[in-house]
């Protein structure tokens, strides 16, 4: 499908006064919400989503800061904030009772949500999550600016002076001559140009709290998926071994109720094998659909 | 009546929330309700002087928040700005308060701004009438520059870091607390340790790493929701707090238009223990003004 053809599909709504990429396909009363992110967007899932729209309606938005979606006027946009704006979305829809399947960056900000939704914080009944790392792309996201960014000691100085820079606004009407101004202000200037000058910069700045973020926001996360009343099926794959490292060790040795590991063995991922990827996921969602959409591509 | 734990104990009652024990105390007949969020490592107890005299005029709320004094403390648990202000959310729904003022220091400024954030979309669910903002309050937020920022954060942790070592250490380090460094007894050191010790409660202070880096990640959201904030604002400075000074709350005074400043002299970081008449009078004087 060729990237205009996708867009047609979608419309823009109006979430904070800026535009977000939102897709609503399908005329099912079985909803699937499927929350994206980094690095993956939603034309990541161009090849699927005809298909799954014939027995779903799905839904799929770009979060603020990726692919289609605008950046807000900030250079710092939180997971926290990724969530409520997927709570506005998703109101806006008036949507009720849907599956959700989140993938890196939108597994963070659906772990927030399920937090939520333990809390009884939510106006949605949510059925089940499923989380997987669909992308494969971390591989050569090497070469990329963001994960020099998030990789990079220093480059978290730049951010700090980004952040500072922004927050200035608040004070404009102050002056304060104890601060150091001048200097910080010829530096973020210098950094910004560069920043510009690469593509995918959009990102880097909504990226860059994500490092401090999936620390102090550990423990509630790992707490939501241990205190989940709905079922959560979380795939992983031998050569994901961030995955590895931190939830699955954790969750391997507390073994919360409702929540199912379940090995992507052939390791597939949603760029090199989409329909796979997502003939494995229907089959542990939804047995029926699995069942139709299976027979459907052998027939082929 | 000399303050010791068993009878600080019995001032509290307890509300099971989100699966732990929030201790709170809750006092006097009067409609006014007034909210009271104490700061990271402190507890209730650092009002126990001036709850009488607030109790005459108010129906006083103190809650432990969870991790500190008599409330549960959870193990190898950061318990989140979030997760506070959502707690307290659910605790005066449990308690069927819906029009409060409120009273916050240091990080409980922080929660209270998360509180704001969260009831901007319900007015149903709570009004705020009018805020008094105390020492430390939004210090770390009001950093915009990574060199004074760092002094502020090292201040701050390394003091944290001492006074969970030993009881000795404790009492020489949150002396530093204050103008007067013997305005507290013996006894009463005993007690702010013994609380602070409490279930292990010095692993939870380990945490103001954390609490920081989050203070830090949300500053932006906090100083705009408290912006927004359409009721009073009275901000209440000790100004000889050595770990946010005078500076800060002028500045808050500044940002914040409307706000009033009472700046209360030879004062450290504990208004309310160390100078509690002129804390009270603060409090009064601006609630007075306001109806």
């Amino acid at each position: 499908m060729h990237i205009k053809e996708f867009l047609s599909l979608g419309t823009y709504l109006n979430i904070n006064n800026d535009k977000i990429f939102v897709i609503d396909i399908g005329k099912s009363d079985n909803t699937i919400v499927i929350i994206n992110g980094y690095p993956t967007v939603s034309y990541d899932y161009h090849k699927v989503i005809i298909e799954l729209a014939k027995h779903y309606r799905v839904i799929i938005h770009d979060h603020f800061g990726f692919g289609f979606s605008d950046l807000p006027n900030s250079y710092c946009f939180s997971i926290i904030d990724q969530a409520d704006v997927c709570i506005k979305v998703w109101k806006k829809l008036n949507l009720k009772k849907f599956k959700i399947l989140a993938s890196n960056y939108g597994s963070k900000v659906a772990k927030e949500l399920l937090y939520r939704k333990n809390a009884n914080l939510l106006p949605f009944n949510i059925t089940s999550l499923a989380i997987a790392n669909n992308s494969k792309k971390d591989y050569y996201v090497n070469l990329n600016t963001i994960q020099q960014l998030l990789e990079n000691k220093n480059i978290s100085k730049y951010k700090e002076l980004l952040i500072e820079y922004k927050n200035r606004n608040l004070f404009n009407d102050i002056e304060d001559t104890e601060i150091e101004t001048v200097n910080n202000d010829v530096k973020i200037e210098k950094i910004w140009k560069k920043f510009n000058q690469i593509v995918g910069q959009k990102e880097v700045l909504v990226l860059s709290s994500y490092n401090e973020e999936s620390y102090i926001y550990w423990h509630r996360w790992m707490k939501a998926i241990k205190d989940s009343k709905i079922p959560v099926k979380i795939f992983w794959r031998k050569d994901d071994l961030a995955n590895i490292n931190s939830l699955m060790l954790k969750l391997a040795t507390s073994q919360p109720k409702n929540v199912e590991i379940i090995e992507n063995k052939n390791c597939f991922v949603i760029e090199n094998e989409p329909v796979s990827w997502l003939l494995m996921v229907l089959k542990e969602l939804d047995k029926t659909t699995f069942s139709l959409i299976k027979n459907k591509f052998v027939s082929i | 009546m000399k303050i010791n734990l068993t009878n600080w104990e019995n001032k509290h009652q307890a509300i099971r929330i989100n699966g732990e024990k929030l201790s709170f105390i809750d006092e006097g007949d009067s409609q006014e309700i007034i909210l009271v969020i104490h700061g990271f490592g402190s507890s209730s107890l650092d009002y126990h002087k001036v709850i009488d005299k607030l109790e005459d005029k108010y129906r006083v709320i103190i809650p432990d928040l969870i991790g500190f004094g008599l409330s549960s403390k959870p193990k190898n648990y950061y318990y989140t700005i979030l997760e506070h202000a959502q707690v307290l959310v659910d605790f005066l729904s449990k308690l069927n308060i819906k029009k409060i003022a409120v009273i916050s220091h240091g990080f409980g400024t922080s929660i209270l701004s998360e509180i704001l954030a969260i009831v901007k979309d319900y007015p149903s669910v709570l009004t705020i009438k009018n805020i008094h903002l105390l020492n430390g309050s939004l210090t770390i937020e009001q950093c915009t520059d990574a060199s004074s920022r760092k002094i502020v954060e090292n201040n701050i942790t390394t003091n944290f870091i001492k006074i969970i070592t030993s009881f000795e250490m404790f009492k020489k380090y949150f002396k530093v607390s204050f103008f007067n460094n013997k305005c507290n007894s013996e006894e009463q050191l005993e007690l702010f340790w013994k609380l602070q010790n409490l279930n292990g409660g010095n692993e939870i202070i380990k945490f103001i790493d954390y609490c920081i880096v989050e203070r830090k990640q949300m500053s932006r959201k906090s100083i705009q929701t408290l912006k927004q904030f359409s009721g009073q604002i009275n901000i209440i400075w000790g100004d000889g707090d050595h770990l946010g000074s005078l500076k800060f709350g002028k500045r808050l005074h500044e940002i914040f238009s409307g706000s009033n400043l009472k700046i209360i002299k030879n004062c450290g970081h504990f208004p309310m223990l160390e100078k509690s008449e002129e804390f009270i009078d603060a409090i009064l004087e601006a609630e007075l003004a306001y109806i």
